[in-house]
């Protein structure tokens, strides 16, 4: 069975006709049955659709009509994709359990059009998070795991497209970040996860959490694989008016690069993390030069969080005003939504001016860098079975957050090492607006003098 | 009466006012309890001085079919 494999292994495997798209198809969706409910990762097994591609692209294969390195490589999208074909789109939340869409986001467009293979619907915490959930247990499917403990959470809210591709179920999965919704479980799971630039991957057909912070893009084995992923879901789409006008193609760079670190930005961390991103540090120093820089202050979070507050009351207003709040699973969620719909339009457009100057400060700070580092998160996984700490020492000074979602800036999160506990920490390399290139070319250096992400969880081989 | 003490108890009795038929105590008190932290939140984007030519960052472009 080929578990673990990155993309192009898996491309090449189909090329040789070591294995083939209906074989790869049947493996996920056996791995998806049995371990789905062990991890709470999956809501729909599209089993129907998948096998049909996947026989597609076979006989287009043999045919000698070959789409790239995704054709009939499996994939598993966040449920919050729309799915035609009476496949349900739950967003993760009860009362939506049986929602469906007559169409495919253009993300499920374009990966069909590349030619792979989507096997599931993958869990997520309900809403994305918009109703403010305080604990693991806010989704419909239950609290979903990370495959390196079951004892600990995947992350959110992307959380089954992080803990699928961690257990070797799907190659590859599409998730969503709003702030740190693909970062969290790329950190939790061990995997690597790239937020794309605001605008790069057309969001039509997603659903909206915060139409000017949304934004969709791959988690996979390794920097590379997003790479490849990302050049088939990027691009202009009429149906999304912010996605950016250029194609963009996957064309990693290889060089000496300059990377910037924030001063005193592992004040506050779990001592693993600290230590993980200290050695990370020198593996990078080996090929970039890391300098320390210093933000200005400026209310970074109160902004994008505002921004956030003020979006998210108005995307599920219906949703709130027809009290279906209360049928969400974790309790705070039902009454979250209710104080931020109070928010003034003038403190909504206060925080919009203030955008501009947040993006201008990211542009001049990092603009003789190629990336700022930080760790991807504070803390490893949190215990499935309890509340979030009120007080997250980490998460006062969430700057990388809040900057990089409120200024729209990409960000890839690859594996930094393991905690005594065996849980995996990541390092974050966050770039200017639209420089995918080269923070996936920094990571993909970082991953070819390091072995963490070739280390997989026991329980899920083979 | 401070200003955010002020601003509180008007979200407060705004929350129970509009939706307080469908809260419980608890839910009502966790509510009134988060409103410490958002009005906090605001007055840090309140408190940065912005000039009447400090548009919003978002552009509205005026539809024209075919155009």
């Amino acid at each position: 069975m080929m578990i673990y494999k990155t993309i192009r292994e898996l491309s090449q495997a189909i090329q040789s006709g070591e294995t083939a798209p209906t074989e790869l198809a049947q493996n996920s969706i056996e791995r998806l049955r049995e371990y789905g409910p062990v991890l709470n990762c999956v809501v729909t097994i599209t089993e129907e659709r998948a096998l049909k591609q996947a026989k597609q692209a076979e006989t287009e294969l043999k045919a000698g009509k070959n789409r790239g390195p995704l054709h009939g490589i499996p994939w598993g999208g966040k449920d919050l994709l729309a799915t035609s074909g009476g496949i349900p789109t739950t967003w993760g939340a009860y009362p939506l359990r049986e929602q469906q869409f007559n169409y495919d986001a253009t993300v499920v467009k374009k990966l069909g059009e590349a030619g792979s293979v989507l096997v599931a619907k993958l869990a997520m915490i309900e809403l994305a998070g918009g109703m403010g959930y305080k604990q693991p247990n806010a989704s419909f499917t239950g609290p979903c795991a990370t495959p390196w403990s079951l004892k600990h959470w995947s992350g959110g809210s992307s959380s089954g497209s992080g803990s699928a591709v961690g257990a070797g179920i799907v190659p590859f999965a599409i998730g969503s970040e709003t702030w740190g919704s693909i970062l969290s479980p790329s950190n939790n799971c061990g995997v690597a996860g790239l937020r794309p630039t605001y605008g790069r991957v057309s969001r039509h057909g997603a659903m909206a959490l915060s139409w000017t912070l949304d934004k969709l893009g791959p988690l996979c084995q390794c920097a590379d694989d997003c790479g490849l992923v990302l050049e088939a879901i990027a691009g202009p789409d009429p149906a999304d008016p912010s996605t950016a006008d250029e194609k963009w193609s996957y064309q990693f760079e290889e060089r000496d690069f300059k990377l910037a670190v924030i001063k005193d930005i592992l004040e506050g961390k779990q001592e693993a993390v600290a230590e993980n991103f200290k050695e990370a540090t020198k593996v990078l120093e080996k090929y970039c030069t890391v300098e320390v820089i210093e933000f200005p202050d400026f209310p970074y979070q109160a902004v994008t969080r505002a921004i956030l507050s003020g979006e998210a009351a108005a995307a599920f207003d219906d949703f709130t005003e027809k009290g279906l709040a209360a049928e969400l699973t974790a309790p705070e969620d039902r009454y979250g939504s209710y104080a931020r719909s109070l928010v003034l339009a003038k403190d909504y457009l206060r925080a919009l001016r203030l955008r501009e100057k947040m993006c201008r400060i990211a542009e001049d700070v990092m603009e003789d860098y190629d990336a700022v580092i930080a760790p991807t998160s504070g803390a490893t996984a949190h215990p499935i079975d309890e509340p979030f700490p009120t007080q997250r020492p980490w998460a006062h000074r969430d700057i990388m957050g809040a900057v990089g979602n409120g200024a729209g800036l990409p960000s890839i999160s690859v594996p930094s090492g393991f905690s005594d506990e065996g849980l995996p920490t990541g390092i974050q390399f966050m770039g200017r607006s639209y420089d995918e290139n080269i923070i996936i070319g920094i990571a993909k250096m970082y991953q070819e003098r390091t072995s963490w992400h070739i280390r997989h969880p026991v329980m899920f081989q083979a | 009466m401070s200003n955010s003490k002020n601003e509180k108890e008007y979200m407060y009795e705004r929350v129970k006012t509009l939706y307080g038929d469908r809260l419980d105590e608890e839910q009502l008190a966790a509510i009134e309890a988060s409103l410490d932290p958002m009005i906090s939140l605001l007055e840090k984007i309140r408190d940065v001085p912005l000039e009447n030519s400090d548009e919003p960052y978002s552009v509205f472009k005026p539809y024209r079919k075919n155009r």
